[in-house]
Protein backbone atom coordinates (compact mmCIF):
# COMPACT_ATOMS: atom_id res chain seq x y z
CA UNK A 1 0.00 0.00 0.00
CA UNK A 2 1.33 3.50 -1.05
CA UNK A 3 0.71 6.07 1.53
CA UNK A 4 0.19 9.48 0.07
CA UNK A 5 1.55 12.43 0.56
CA UNK A 6 0.24 15.63 1.79
CA UNK A 7 1.00 18.99 0.19
CA UNK A 8 2.38 21.53 2.09
CA UNK A 9 -0.74 23.77 1.94
CA UNK A 10 -2.90 20.67 3.40
CA UNK A 11 -1.67 20.40 6.83
CA UNK A 12 -4.39 21.09 8.98
CA UNK A 13 -5.29 21.18 12.51
CA UNK A 14 -5.57 17.61 12.46
CA UNK A 15 -2.14 16.74 11.46
CA UNK A 16 0.13 15.67 13.61
CA UNK A 17 3.47 16.87 12.55
CA UNK A 18 6.14 14.29 13.29
CA UNK A 19 9.82 14.94 12.07
CA UNK A 20 11.53 12.63 9.33
CA UNK A 21 13.80 10.56 11.00
CA UNK A 22 16.88 12.41 9.26
CA UNK A 23 16.01 15.22 11.08
CA UNK A 24 18.08 16.71 13.93
CA UNK A 25 17.72 19.00 16.13
CA UNK A 26 20.48 20.74 17.18
CA UNK A 27 19.96 23.62 20.42
CA UNK A 28 22.24 26.20 20.73
CA UNK A 29 21.22 28.85 23.95
CA UNK A 30 17.27 29.28 23.16
CA UNK A 31 17.09 28.50 19.64
CA UNK A 32 18.28 25.48 17.44
CA UNK A 33 18.72 24.58 14.05
CA UNK A 34 17.48 21.69 12.21
CA UNK A 35 19.76 19.25 10.29
CA UNK A 36 18.90 17.06 7.59
CA UNK A 37 21.79 14.20 7.93
CA UNK A 38 20.29 12.67 4.41
CA UNK A 39 21.00 16.17 2.59
CA UNK A 40 23.39 18.05 4.53
CA UNK A 41 20.82 21.31 4.81
CA UNK A 42 20.67 23.36 8.25
CA UNK A 43 17.50 25.17 8.75
CA UNK A 44 17.40 27.52 11.66
CA UNK A 45 15.01 28.53 14.47
CA UNK A 46 14.27 31.08 16.47
CA UNK A 47 13.09 31.58 19.67
CA UNK A 48 9.38 31.32 19.10
CA UNK A 49 10.42 28.87 16.13
CA UNK A 50 12.18 26.67 19.01
CA UNK A 51 9.58 27.10 21.18
CA UNK A 52 7.32 25.54 19.18
CA UNK A 53 9.18 23.01 17.67
CA UNK A 54 9.57 21.44 21.26
CA UNK A 55 6.10 20.75 21.31
CA UNK A 56 6.34 18.27 18.02
CA UNK A 57 6.25 15.05 19.62
CA UNK A 58 5.17 12.87 16.58
CA UNK A 59 1.77 12.32 18.69
CA UNK A 60 0.39 15.27 19.07
CA UNK A 61 -1.60 17.47 16.62
CA UNK A 62 -0.92 20.80 15.47
CA UNK A 63 -4.17 21.57 17.08
CA UNK A 64 -3.05 19.87 20.93
CA UNK A 65 0.14 21.80 20.26
CA UNK A 66 -1.99 25.04 19.72
CA UNK A 67 -3.89 24.71 23.07
CA UNK A 68 -0.56 24.29 25.13
CA UNK A 69 1.10 27.18 23.40
CA UNK A 70 -2.11 29.43 23.95
CA UNK A 71 -2.55 28.33 27.51
CA UNK A 72 0.95 28.18 28.34
CA UNK A 73 1.47 31.88 26.92
CA UNK A 74 -1.46 33.65 27.77
CA UNK A 75 -2.19 34.32 23.90
CA UNK A 76 -5.19 34.27 21.21
CA UNK A 77 -5.89 31.11 20.15
CA UNK A 78 -6.86 32.11 16.97
CA UNK A 79 -4.05 33.98 16.49
CA UNK A 80 -1.25 31.13 17.66
CA UNK A 81 -3.05 28.66 15.45
CA UNK A 82 -2.76 30.87 12.29
CA UNK A 83 0.56 31.42 13.15
CA UNK A 84 1.68 27.76 13.73
CA UNK A 85 -0.24 26.27 11.15
CA UNK A 86 1.86 28.88 8.82
CA UNK A 87 5.23 27.52 10.36
CA UNK A 88 4.18 24.12 10.03
CA UNK A 89 3.25 24.60 6.29
CA UNK A 90 6.85 25.68 5.79
CA UNK A 91 8.50 23.66 7.98
CA UNK A 92 6.35 20.63 5.26
CA UNK A 93 7.54 22.34 2.85
CA UNK A 94 11.41 22.09 3.44
CA UNK A 95 10.60 18.53 3.42
CA UNK A 96 11.60 18.23 7.31
CA UNK A 97 8.05 15.85 7.91
CA UNK A 98 6.99 12.64 7.87
CA UNK A 99 4.35 12.17 5.03
CA UNK A 100 4.42 15.63 3.71
CA UNK A 101 5.96 16.50 0.18
CA UNK A 102 8.46 18.87 0.42
CA UNK A 103 8.94 21.05 -2.43
CA UNK A 104 12.05 23.58 -1.08
CA UNK A 105 15.37 23.06 -1.91
CA UNK A 106 16.90 23.01 0.99
CA UNK A 107 19.81 25.18 1.30
CA UNK A 108 22.19 26.74 4.70
CA UNK A 109 20.50 30.40 4.49
CA UNK A 110 24.00 31.31 6.23
CA UNK A 111 25.04 34.00 3.61
CA UNK A 112 22.25 36.29 5.02
CA UNK A 113 21.97 34.96 8.08
CA UNK A 114 18.56 33.41 7.38
CA UNK A 115 15.19 34.91 7.60
CA UNK A 116 15.07 34.57 11.44
CA UNK A 117 12.11 31.80 11.48
CA UNK A 118 11.86 28.18 10.06
CA UNK B 1 74.82 24.90 7.58
CA UNK B 2 72.13 23.69 9.69
CA UNK B 3 68.61 23.69 8.12
CA UNK B 4 66.15 26.05 10.09
CA UNK B 5 63.96 23.83 12.02
CA UNK B 6 59.85 25.02 11.72
CA UNK B 7 56.83 23.38 13.39
CA UNK B 8 53.54 23.05 11.78
CA UNK B 9 51.75 22.75 14.94
CA UNK B 10 53.25 19.35 16.17
CA UNK B 11 54.85 18.29 13.27
CA UNK B 12 58.63 19.58 12.97
CA UNK B 13 59.46 20.19 8.97
CA UNK B 14 62.60 22.01 6.96
CA UNK B 15 62.66 23.45 3.92
CA UNK B 16 65.61 23.10 1.72
CA UNK B 17 65.73 25.78 -1.39
CA UNK B 18 69.08 25.98 -3.42
CA UNK B 19 68.50 29.54 -4.97
CA UNK B 20 69.60 32.38 -2.36
CA UNK B 21 66.75 34.55 -3.61
CA UNK B 22 64.18 32.34 -2.90
CA UNK B 23 64.96 31.00 0.17
CA UNK B 24 65.06 34.44 1.49
CA UNK B 25 61.87 34.67 -0.05
CA UNK B 26 60.58 31.59 1.88
CA UNK B 27 62.73 31.95 5.42
CA UNK B 28 60.99 35.50 5.69
CA UNK B 29 57.47 33.81 5.27
CA UNK B 30 57.75 30.85 7.60
CA UNK B 31 59.80 32.74 10.49
CA UNK B 32 57.19 33.18 12.77
CA UNK B 33 56.75 28.87 12.64
CA UNK B 34 60.56 28.63 13.52
CA UNK B 35 60.75 26.25 16.23
CA UNK B 36 62.14 27.97 19.40
CA UNK B 37 61.46 25.34 22.18
CA UNK B 38 61.72 21.06 21.99
CA UNK B 39 58.07 20.71 21.32
CA UNK B 40 57.99 18.23 18.18
CA UNK B 41 61.40 17.07 18.26
CA UNK B 42 60.51 13.48 19.02
CA UNK B 43 59.30 13.37 15.84
CA UNK B 44 61.60 13.19 12.35
CA UNK B 45 61.15 16.55 10.60
CA UNK B 46 59.59 16.26 7.37
CA UNK B 47 61.86 18.04 4.44
CA UNK B 48 61.39 20.20 1.78
CA UNK B 49 63.25 20.89 -1.13
CA UNK B 50 62.65 23.23 -3.57
CA UNK B 51 65.48 22.99 -6.86
CA UNK B 52 65.09 25.23 -9.80
CA UNK B 53 66.49 24.06 -13.07
CA UNK B 54 68.39 25.47 -16.01
CA UNK B 55 65.73 26.08 -18.15
CA UNK B 56 63.89 28.35 -14.67
CA UNK B 57 61.26 25.43 -13.73
CA UNK B 58 60.93 24.74 -10.00
CA UNK B 59 60.57 21.22 -8.40
CA UNK B 60 59.35 20.99 -5.05
CA UNK B 61 59.13 17.69 -3.04
CA UNK B 62 58.90 16.09 0.17
CA UNK B 63 61.39 13.52 1.62
CA UNK B 64 61.70 11.36 -1.45
CA UNK B 65 58.70 12.44 -3.32
CA UNK B 66 58.41 15.41 -5.62
CA UNK B 67 55.18 17.02 -5.21
CA UNK B 68 55.28 19.50 -8.54
CA UNK B 69 57.18 20.79 -11.04
CA UNK B 70 56.02 24.66 -11.62
CA UNK B 71 57.13 27.16 -13.98
CA UNK B 72 57.67 29.68 -11.38
CA UNK B 73 58.14 30.18 -7.88
CA UNK B 74 54.75 31.53 -6.90
CA UNK B 75 53.67 28.00 -7.35
CA UNK B 76 56.35 26.17 -5.54
CA UNK B 77 55.49 28.35 -2.55
CA UNK B 78 51.48 27.85 -3.15
CA UNK B 79 52.51 23.76 -3.19
CA UNK B 80 54.89 24.17 -0.45
CA UNK B 81 51.74 26.37 2.00
CA UNK B 82 49.60 23.74 1.11
CA UNK B 83 51.43 20.76 2.11
CA UNK B 84 52.55 21.93 5.37
CA UNK B 85 48.61 22.89 6.03
CA UNK B 86 48.53 19.39 5.80
CA UNK B 87 51.17 18.28 7.90
CA UNK B 88 49.39 21.04 10.11
CA UNK B 89 46.44 19.34 10.23
CA UNK B 90 47.63 15.66 10.68
CA UNK B 91 49.28 15.88 13.79
CA UNK B 92 46.88 18.35 15.48
CA UNK B 93 45.10 15.10 15.51
CA UNK B 94 40.78 15.20 16.11
CA UNK B 95 39.40 18.28 16.25
CA UNK B 96 37.26 20.66 14.99
CA UNK B 97 39.14 22.98 11.85
CA UNK B 98 37.39 25.92 10.31
CA UNK B 99 38.15 28.22 7.42
CA UNK B 100 38.65 31.30 9.46
CA UNK B 101 41.67 33.94 10.70
CA UNK B 102 42.41 33.87 14.29
CA UNK B 103 43.83 36.42 16.38
CA UNK B 104 43.97 36.84 19.81
CA UNK B 105 43.32 40.16 21.69
CA UNK B 106 44.89 40.77 25.28
CA UNK B 107 44.11 36.89 25.49
CA UNK B 108 40.61 36.68 24.14
CA UNK B 109 40.40 34.92 20.93
CA UNK B 110 38.69 36.19 18.50
CA UNK B 111 37.60 34.15 15.31
CA UNK B 112 37.39 35.96 11.80
CA UNK B 113 35.73 32.99 9.52
CA UNK B 114 34.72 33.09 5.92
CA UNK B 115 35.49 31.70 2.66
CA UNK B 116 37.99 32.81 0.30
CA UNK B 117 37.83 36.55 -0.54
CA UNK B 118 36.04 37.45 2.24
CA UNK B 119 38.01 39.62 3.94
CA UNK B 120 39.73 37.38 6.87
CA UNK B 121 43.26 37.40 6.27
CA UNK B 122 43.38 41.58 5.81
CA UNK B 123 41.22 41.82 8.85
CA UNK B 124 43.74 39.62 10.82
CA UNK B 125 46.62 41.36 9.65
CA UNK B 126 45.24 44.78 10.20
CA UNK B 127 44.49 43.73 13.62
CA UNK B 128 48.01 42.53 14.21
CA UNK B 129 49.19 45.59 13.14
CA UNK B 130 47.00 47.36 15.91
CA UNK B 131 47.83 45.58 18.76
CA UNK B 132 46.76 41.91 18.09
CA UNK B 133 48.59 38.87 18.21
CA UNK B 134 48.55 36.59 15.82
CA UNK B 135 47.27 33.19 16.35
CA UNK B 136 46.30 31.34 12.52
CA UNK B 137 45.25 32.51 9.29
CA UNK B 138 42.94 30.50 6.70
CA UNK B 139 42.25 27.49 8.61
CA UNK B 140 41.84 27.90 12.37
CA UNK B 141 42.19 25.12 14.90
CA UNK B 142 40.05 24.18 17.68
CA UNK B 143 40.36 22.18 20.93
CA UNK B 144 36.59 21.21 21.27
CA UNK B 145 37.46 20.44 24.77
CA UNK B 146 38.35 23.53 26.07
CA UNK B 147 36.72 26.13 23.02
CA UNK B 148 40.43 27.25 22.26
CA UNK B 149 41.76 28.07 18.88
CA UNK B 150 45.46 26.52 18.51
CA UNK B 151 48.53 28.46 17.48
CA UNK B 152 49.61 28.27 14.18
CA UNK B 153 51.38 31.07 13.07
CA UNK B 154 51.67 30.42 9.34
CA UNK B 155 52.18 33.41 7.18
CA UNK B 156 49.35 35.29 6.34
CA UNK B 157 48.39 35.51 2.50
CA UNK B 158 47.10 38.88 1.21
CA UNK B 159 46.07 39.36 -1.73
CA UNK B 160 46.58 41.92 -4.00
CA UNK B 161 42.92 43.26 -3.91
CA UNK B 162 45.02 44.29 0.18
CA UNK B 163 48.03 46.22 -1.32
CA UNK B 164 46.57 49.49 -1.50
CA UNK B 165 46.04 48.40 2.95
CA UNK B 166 49.86 46.68 3.25
CA UNK B 167 52.03 48.37 0.24
CA UNK B 168 55.51 48.41 1.76
CA UNK B 169 54.80 44.17 1.58
CA UNK B 170 54.51 43.86 -1.69
CA UNK B 171 57.53 44.81 -2.81
CA UNK B 172 59.74 41.82 -2.38
CA UNK B 173 62.54 41.06 -4.84
CA UNK B 174 60.05 38.50 -6.48
CA UNK B 175 56.78 39.36 -7.69
CA UNK B 176 53.95 37.48 -6.52
CA UNK B 177 50.61 37.38 -6.58
CA UNK B 178 49.71 36.45 -3.27
CA UNK B 179 52.20 37.53 -0.30
CA UNK B 180 52.59 35.34 2.20
CA UNK B 181 53.40 37.27 5.27
CA UNK B 182 54.81 36.51 8.59
CA UNK B 183 52.43 38.23 11.41
CA UNK B 184 55.75 39.97 13.13
CA UNK B 185 56.20 41.38 9.72
CA UNK B 186 53.71 43.45 10.05
CA UNK B 187 54.15 43.94 14.05
CA UNK B 188 57.14 42.71 15.97
CA UNK B 189 55.60 41.00 18.44
CA UNK B 190 56.01 37.00 20.32
CA UNK B 191 53.81 34.34 19.71
CA UNK B 192 50.96 33.69 21.90
CA UNK B 193 49.85 30.08 23.44
CA UNK B 194 46.58 29.25 22.12
CA UNK B 195 43.73 31.36 23.16
CA UNK B 196 39.96 30.56 24.35
CA UNK B 197 37.57 31.62 21.65
CA UNK B 198 34.99 35.00 22.71
CA UNK B 199 34.18 36.58 19.87
CA UNK B 200 33.39 35.56 16.44
CA UNK B 201 33.17 38.39 13.79
CA UNK B 202 31.88 36.75 9.86
CA UNK B 203 33.75 39.33 8.13
CA UNK B 204 32.27 40.19 4.32
CA UNK B 205 34.47 42.59 2.16
CA UNK B 206 32.53 44.50 0.12
CA UNK B 207 34.68 46.97 -1.75
CA UNK B 208 32.40 49.86 -1.37
CA UNK B 209 29.50 50.90 0.54
CA UNK B 210 28.77 51.22 4.29
CA UNK B 211 31.41 49.21 7.26
CA UNK B 212 29.00 47.89 9.86
CA UNK B 213 28.35 45.10 12.22
CA UNK B 214 25.26 43.20 13.00
CA UNK B 215 24.87 40.93 15.62
CA UNK B 216 23.88 37.40 14.79
CA UNK B 217 21.50 35.12 16.91
CA UNK B 218 22.84 31.97 17.94
CA UNK B 219 21.12 29.77 15.47
CA UNK B 220 22.00 32.03 12.68
CA UNK B 221 25.88 31.93 13.85
CA UNK B 222 25.42 28.12 14.27
CA UNK B 223 24.46 27.80 11.01
CA UNK B 224 27.03 30.30 9.26
CA UNK B 225 29.64 28.45 11.50
CA UNK B 226 28.63 24.96 10.01
CA UNK B 227 28.92 26.82 6.69
CA UNK B 228 32.92 27.49 7.21
CA UNK B 229 33.98 23.70 8.75
CA UNK B 230 36.65 21.98 7.11
CA UNK B 231 36.50 19.08 9.70
CA UNK B 232 34.92 17.17 10.43
CA UNK B 233 32.15 17.56 7.16
CA UNK B 234 29.15 16.10 8.93
CA UNK B 235 27.23 16.42 12.11
CA UNK B 236 29.22 15.72 14.57
CA UNK B 237 30.93 19.40 13.91
CA UNK B 238 27.53 20.76 15.67
CA UNK B 239 27.63 19.94 18.94
CA UNK B 240 31.24 21.25 19.37
CA UNK B 241 30.05 24.48 16.88
CA UNK B 242 26.81 25.15 19.32
CA UNK B 243 29.11 24.95 22.15
CA UNK B 244 31.60 27.40 20.96
CA UNK B 245 29.06 29.64 19.81
CA UNK B 246 27.26 29.64 23.38
CA UNK B 247 30.33 31.21 24.28
CA UNK B 248 30.88 33.35 22.11
CA UNK B 249 29.59 36.98 20.90
CA UNK B 250 29.12 36.80 17.17
CA UNK B 251 28.34 38.86 14.05
CA UNK B 252 28.83 39.65 10.69
CA UNK B 253 31.34 42.92 9.50
CA UNK B 254 30.25 43.79 6.43
CA UNK B 255 33.35 46.25 5.74
CA UNK B 256 35.30 48.30 2.77
CA UNK B 257 36.70 50.32 5.24
CA UNK B 258 39.49 48.11 7.00
CA UNK B 259 40.33 50.47 10.09
CA UNK B 260 36.96 50.88 10.61
CA UNK B 261 36.53 47.07 10.78
CA UNK B 262 39.09 46.72 12.99
CA UNK B 263 37.49 49.80 15.42
CA UNK B 264 33.80 47.36 15.06
CA UNK B 265 35.79 44.32 16.51
CA UNK B 266 37.20 46.09 19.12
CA UNK B 267 33.81 47.33 19.92
CA UNK B 268 32.60 43.98 20.17
CA UNK B 269 35.35 42.64 22.24
CA UNK B 270 34.74 45.68 24.97
CA UNK B 271 30.67 44.62 24.66
CA UNK B 272 32.21 40.48 25.48
CA UNK B 273 34.22 42.03 28.28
Amino acid sequence: MTTQLLEPSQIDPGFVPRFREAVAAVPVQDEAVLYEEDTGALHQLDVIATTVCSFIDGQTSIAGIVDELAEAFGADRGVVEGDVLSMMRELGDKGLFDGVQGSMVAAVEADEGGDGGC
Amino acid sequence: MTAITYLAVRRPFTVEVADATARSVIEAALTDLRCTSRNGHELAPVRYWIQPDDDGWYAIGRDEATLRATTNLEGALGTLLWDINQQALASAGAGLVLHAAAVSIDGVGVLLPGVSGAGKSSLAASLVRRGADYLSDELAIIATETGTVRSYPKPITLEHGAAQHFAEFFTGPIDLIEEHLAATALRAHRMVPDAPVRLIVFPRFRGSGPTRRRVLGPADSLAQLSANVMRPRDASSLPALARLVEDCRCSVLDYADLERAGDLVHEALEGKR
